[in-house]
């Protein structure tokens, strides 16, 4: 039979068929609705999930002391777990490892205070965590302009007693932090530290510590806006105490830009200066010493030898929640895809009862195609084909109705579910792989169960078959 | 060579509770050649469907041996079987048998949609077969506006579609009131003379094989007489 000739019989004859098929056309298009709906849901907390809250395309490698014993070193003369460049090389030849990013935290206490005129009002952080990056990995991230790099050595160093003395990119720090109410030390005008901050952070501020204090979201404004805002950065005192070594004193940070590399809770500030600051406030083995390392892996599934070679290096892994994360979401994904699995193989068997059916009340039809020229495997075609159009037919109807409710969920969660740490604007992602997975499922099940009837009306009999009328 | 030849055929339907069954067709033996026009005659029951049912290769479970065109039918695959249908064979039986929900044109054109060659121009085809059978201008109209008479007109012209050299129709007028089953007899004639069709009319009504010019009577499944006549 010529595909075109089958085409068009099929077509024909599902015309007349429409009733017939109706109710398990409809069962399959929202068993295939709710399959991809939720498929697609599943994707997009994923991506959320494991992309933005959880990456599994990462690990973060830490001393095999607790980083309980690396915070409070801080405060302690004891010489801080930590992670050698021998290491870090090491690390960065194992396969499967794609890059490495070494970090040096500041291994003293430290606070800050700023905002303005990004946010109405200065705020004070009591304990600011800042972690040294090589400035390479985050550069990419900044614009152009953004210098990235310790400013030691490239300040005026011009006495002052205020910023207003200074040129316009360089700040008055002072050799000690001046009390309230008494006139500052004699300071020397120095460029602020450059510090980058992660998206994660933003997303943390916009989410939970904005609304939290009545601050407008950073979120949207901060590329436009907050790069090049300048804070007050205490070194060597924060609201637990000071630090072991040095002379607290008053130095200025300036934001440079958002980067994805950069560290997630904290700033990051390029590698020389957290070398440089460690040395003054807490020695010199801090200044050596990385207190973690992020592992980049080519492929999350690539963790397994990862984290033997780590081990190998005596470090551990600091565990993330990524895996938990991910298996609860592959279980909720699989109840949730195995009701909608159950819906399509209901729905295919009604397809099959339907075929049946039709096939039980045309046998006088299927003998007059069988006299007209038609063979068995003709009739087996015809059946298949209508079975699999019908699987198409309904389950293009079906994704269409899945990409329907996930716009509208889309919609509804914008409106209705208050602002979060790392709202998603999109829940849905309906992959090309998951769509064609859903059409071959949908198409696949409707000509499976077609196939006993179309078995069936090749097998009829046609002298038999046309005893009857039409 | 004979267009039909049948050997000793026999034909016996099982029955539920009869182990014997039931004996359709007894050894019957003829042969047909190209061009006649005949008439296989008998009452309810006598092997007369049976028979027609194995000339047009729709049985091929039976005893003994059925040639059509010089081809073993018993011994065709399926696929070889279909093939011969549609190239040698139209049917047309008492009950229409014309698909609903179809127009006309597409009931006339279904034997098309089984040809392994695509059929050129084939509304030409359905509109030519249409006007032979007297039908023109009916070809988008649905089967069930059409009187008894027409639609049995309809399904001859299906039957004409391929141009298959051999018409076997299983008692064409016997859903029809008399003057309608007279003109569709008459078209039978007409197919015959004009075209050079063989024709094998099944019927019960001894009027039918009036028009025939060779007459088989079976009785009981055995072949009680073949005899010419001439035709009125």
């Amino acid at each position: 039979m010529r595909p075109r000739a089958l085409a068009e019989l099929v077509a024909r004859d599902l015309q007349r068929s429409v009733r017939t098929f109706s109710v398990a056309a409809l069962g399959i298009a929202v068993g295939i609705a709710t399959l991809s709906f939720f498929l697609a849901l599943s994707q997009g907390l994923k991506e959320v999930v494991l992309g933005r809250i959880f990456p599994n395309d990462r690990v973060e490698v830490i001393p095999p002391e607790s980083s309980v014993g690396a915070a409070l070193s801080i405060f302690t003369r004891a010489r801080p777990p930590g992670i050698t460049a021998e290491q870090v090389e090491a690390l960065r030849r194992v396969p499967g490892v794609r890059d490495v990013l070494p970090k040096m935290r500041l291994a003293f206490p430290s606070s800050g205070r700023g905002g303005r005129p990004l946010l109405p009002r200065d705020i004070g952080v009591a304990e600011l965590l800042a972690d040294g990056v090589d400035p390479s990995l985050v550069r990419p991230d900044l614009s152009s302009g953004a210098r990235f790099e310790d400013p030691e050595g490239r300040s005026s160093r011009r006495p002052c007693a205020a910023d207003a003395e200074c040129p316009a990119d360089e700040r008055c720090d002072f050799p000690s932090i001046p009390r309230a109410g008494q006139p500052p030390p004699p300071g020397l005008c120095q460029a602020p530290i450059p510090v980058v901050v992660s998206p994660y952070l933003i997303e943390v501020f916009d989410g939970a510590i904005a609304p939290a204090h009545g601050l407008p979201r950073i979120g949207r404004l901060l590329a436009g806006r907050a790069e090049g805002m300048v804070f007050e950065w205490d070194l060597g005192r924060a609201g637990l105490g000071n630090a072991a070594q040095g002379t607290p004193r008053r130095t200025h940070g300036v934001l440079v830009g958002v980067s994805p590399r950069a560290v997630e809770l904290g700033l990051t500030v390029p590698l020389p200066v957290a070398r440089r600051l460690n040395r003054e406030y807490a020695g010199d083995d801090a200044a050596a010493l990385y207190s973690s390392a992020v592992v980049f892996l080519e492929d999350p599934a690539r963790m397994t030898d990862v984290s033997f070679a780590v081990r190998d290096q005596r470090l551990a892994i600091r565990a993330s929640g990524a895996e938990q994360m991910g298996l609860l979401i592959k279980v909720l994904t699989l109840i949730l895809l195995f009701t909608s699995v159950v819906a399509v193989v209901i729905a295919a068997l009604n397809i099959a009862h339907a075929f049946g059916r039709l096939i039980a009340e045309r046998r006088g039809e299927l003998g007059l195609l069988r006299a007209l020229g038609a063979s068995q495997r003709d009739l087996q075609a015809l059946v298949l084909v209508q079975a699999a159009s019908l699987g198409l037919v309904s389950t293009l109807a079906g994704l269409g109705l899945a990409r329907l409710a996930a716009f509208a969920c889309d919609r509804l969660a914008a409106g209705g579910l208050p602002a979060f740490p790392f709202k998603p604007e999109h829940w849905f992602v309906f992959s090309l792989r998951d769509v064609l997975g859903a059409v071959l499922f949908g198409v696949g099940a409707c000509v499976l169960s077609a196939l006993a009837p179309a078995w069936r009306a090749s097998r009829v009999e046609p002298a038999e078959a046309l005893s009857s009328g039409v | 060579m004979p267009l039909f030849e049948l050997t000793d055929v026999r034909k016996r339907y099982t029955l539920p509770g009869s182990p014997e069954g039931r004996v359709a067709l007894d050894g019957v033996s003829l042969t047909i050649d190209r061009g006649e026009l005949i008439a296989v005659h008998g009452t309810s029951g006598s092997g007369k469907s049976t028979l027609l049912n194995i000339l047009g290769a729709l049985d091929r479970d039976f005893q003994g041996q059925a040639r059509l065109d010089g081809q073993d039918l018993r011994a065709l695959s399926d696929a070889d079987a279909a093939q011969l249908r549609q190239r040698m064979l139209g049917f047309v039986f008492q009950a229409f048998h014309l698909i609903p929900g179809w127009t006309v044109r597409h009931n006339v054109a279904l034997p098309a949609s089984f040809s392994r060659e695509p059929l050129r121009d084939i509304d030409r085809r359905v509109d030519e077969v249409l006007a032979r059978v007297g039908l023109e201008g009916r070809a988008g109209d649905p089967p069930s506006t059409l009187s008894g008479g027409q639609r049995q007109r309809v399904a001859i012209a299906r039957a004409l579609l391929l141009k298959a050299p051999v018409l076997l129709c299983d008692e064409p007028t016997g859903s029809l009131d008399t003057a309608t089953g007279e003109t569709i007899l008459q078209l039978f004639r007409s197919l015959h003379r004009d075209e050079g069709l063989t024709v094998v009319l099944v019927t019960h009504e001894e009027r039918v094989t009036a028009i025939a010019s060779r007459v088989l009577r079976l009785e009981s499944g055995k072949l009680a007489s073949d005899a010419r006549q001439e035709a009125s």
